[in-house]
């Protein structure tokens, strides 16, 4: 079988228009799903023990489910219930709600991993609540938020492919109705491929600037060239 | 719609037959995946940069794209490729594996990373062979150290396994999708596949904590 590179160049509009789409969803849901991240993340670590239990009911139920799953109980399941949403709001609000557990959970991993010690130190020099969180826990915990959000982020993007099958007319819906007409599964599949490549790659390398921008273990590291004990 | 917890209660044995089928997909697919892993990790330690890079480009790619596109790619494309005709279910598990196999790799990296260099030295200076030092030395004590992330990939791919009811393997979700379609009750079948794949990866969670805390006993660090 040989590879036609005319095919690609024809149905180019086509793939492109889900492509715009695909980074129109995770444009829309990676940041709402922060939002609601830190929503959460505040009622996961709040004293409260009956918003704490739910919120913890909520993170071990988005967790423990396939995103499949999710979708086809949002899409299937909620109009029912009267909630009908177009499959593209059902889409975005499924992954933004997929996104924002997982960022919670890495969230609260970043804040823990933040020296006691620190917090102790800030509020014996009379700092208040608001100027701990953001001048002495923010900046630190940066270091041990930024890596696992961009694998987050990644996969989130790769979930968005998921929605094709609630038909979301998105890269990889695009890519199935191409082959649909013309038969060649080889040249799209590869083109598509390259391109969800492509995304996850930029979106790594943008983190990665930003990681070496603003974390506090990469500035240290960066003028010790090693990382400091933080234990 | 009212709620029939009849038509949940009839659907459960048919989706149980679908859970086996899904834990069985995972299974197999865990099992692949640290083989590929494993290859993938002699590949990276190879001196020879071509092989090398031949798995730093498969490991990229295959985590810098979408499983379901993998799944398609295996499905549709590879048998015009190849000039072989795959069933559903072996592709899905061949997808299945060979997307593990890239993440399965960096654990497995890990795991190998932490042994002290000691143990190699000492192995080689009572003069043992190659294969009985990696084989009765280091990867025993690889394996109890990479336990936890291994359980925890196996439940990466029990929620990954519904992308395979997509080709037609008739696992969990597609158990449900034939029930939603002759009932047409989705709520029901939907929650009660919800609730299968829920008990299945919270057991499997709750496994890989127990298994970490007893790994902080045996080899005493974290």
């Amino acid at each position: 079988m040989d590879f036609d590179i005319n095919i690609i160049l024809k149905y180019w509009p086509i793939i492109f228009e889900g492509l715009t789409m695909t980074l129109f969803i995770c444009a829309i849901a990676l940041p709402i799903g922060l939002i609601l991240s830190t929503g959460v993340c505040v009622i996961r670590m709040s004293q409260n023990r009956i918003l704490k239990s739910l919120s913890i009911a909520f993170i071990e139920v988005i967790r423990n489910t396939p995103f499949l799953i999710q979708v086809f109980l949002v899409f299937y399941v909620l109009p029912f219930y009267g909630f009908r949403m177009k499959p593209i709001l059902a889409g975005i609000c499924c992954l933004s709600i997929y996104a924002s557990v997982y960022f919670a959970e890495i969230i609260r991993g970043a804040i823990l991993s933040v020296p006691k010690h620190q917090k102790e130190a800030a509020q014996a020099l009379g700092l208040s609540a608001k100027q701990i969180m953001l001048k002495i826990i923010f900046p630190q915990m940066l270091g041990y938020l930024i890596p696992p959000m961009t694998n987050m982020g990644v996969t989130i993007i790769k979930e968005s492919s998921v929605l094709s099958i609630i038909t979301v007319a998105e890269l990889t819906y695009y890519s199935q109705f191409v082959i649909g007409k013309a038969f060649a599964p080889v040249e799209i599949f590869s083109l598509v491929g390259l391109i969800y490549w492509i995304i996850t790659a930029l979106f790594a390398f943008g983190m990665k600037i930003i990681e070496n921008r603003y974390t506090y273990i990469s500035i240290i590291e960066k003028a010790n060239g090693s990382i400091p004990d933080c234990a | 719609m009212d709620f029939d917890i009849g038509h949940l209660l009839k659907s459960i044995p048919l989706m149980l037959k679908g859970a086996l089928i899904t834990f069985e997909i995972s299974l197999i697919g865990a099992l692949l995946g640290i083989i590929v892993g494993f290859i993938l990790v002699l590949m990276r330690m190879t001196p020879l940069k071509p092989i090398k890079y031949l798995a730093e480009i498969y490991i990229s790619v295959f985590r810098g794209t979408p499983l379901l596109l993998q799944i398609f790619f295996i499905y549709y494309a590879l048998p015009g490729l190849l000039g072989i005709d795959l069933p559903p279910f072996i592709a899905g598990v061949l997808a299945l594996s060979l997307n593990s196999g890239a993440f399965v790799t960096e654990v497995l990296r890990g795991g190998i990373g932490v042994i002290p260099r000691g143990q190699f030295e000492g192995a080689k200076a009572l003069g043992l062979k190659r294969r009985v030092i990696w084989g009765r030395i280091i990867l025993p004590q690889v394996f109890i150290m990479i336990l936890p992330p291994l359980t925890n990939e196996l439940t990466m791919l029990v929620k990954a396994s519904p992308l395979l009811s997509v080709i037609t393997v008739v696992e969990l979700t597609r158990t449900a999708q034939q029930i939603m379609i002759l009932t047409y009750r989705p709520v029901e079948v939907m929650l009660a596949a919800a609730i299968l794949y829920f008990v299945i990866c919270f057991t499997l969670t709750r496994l890989t904590y127990q298994l970490k805390g007893r790994l902080v006993l045996i080899s005493g660090r974290q």
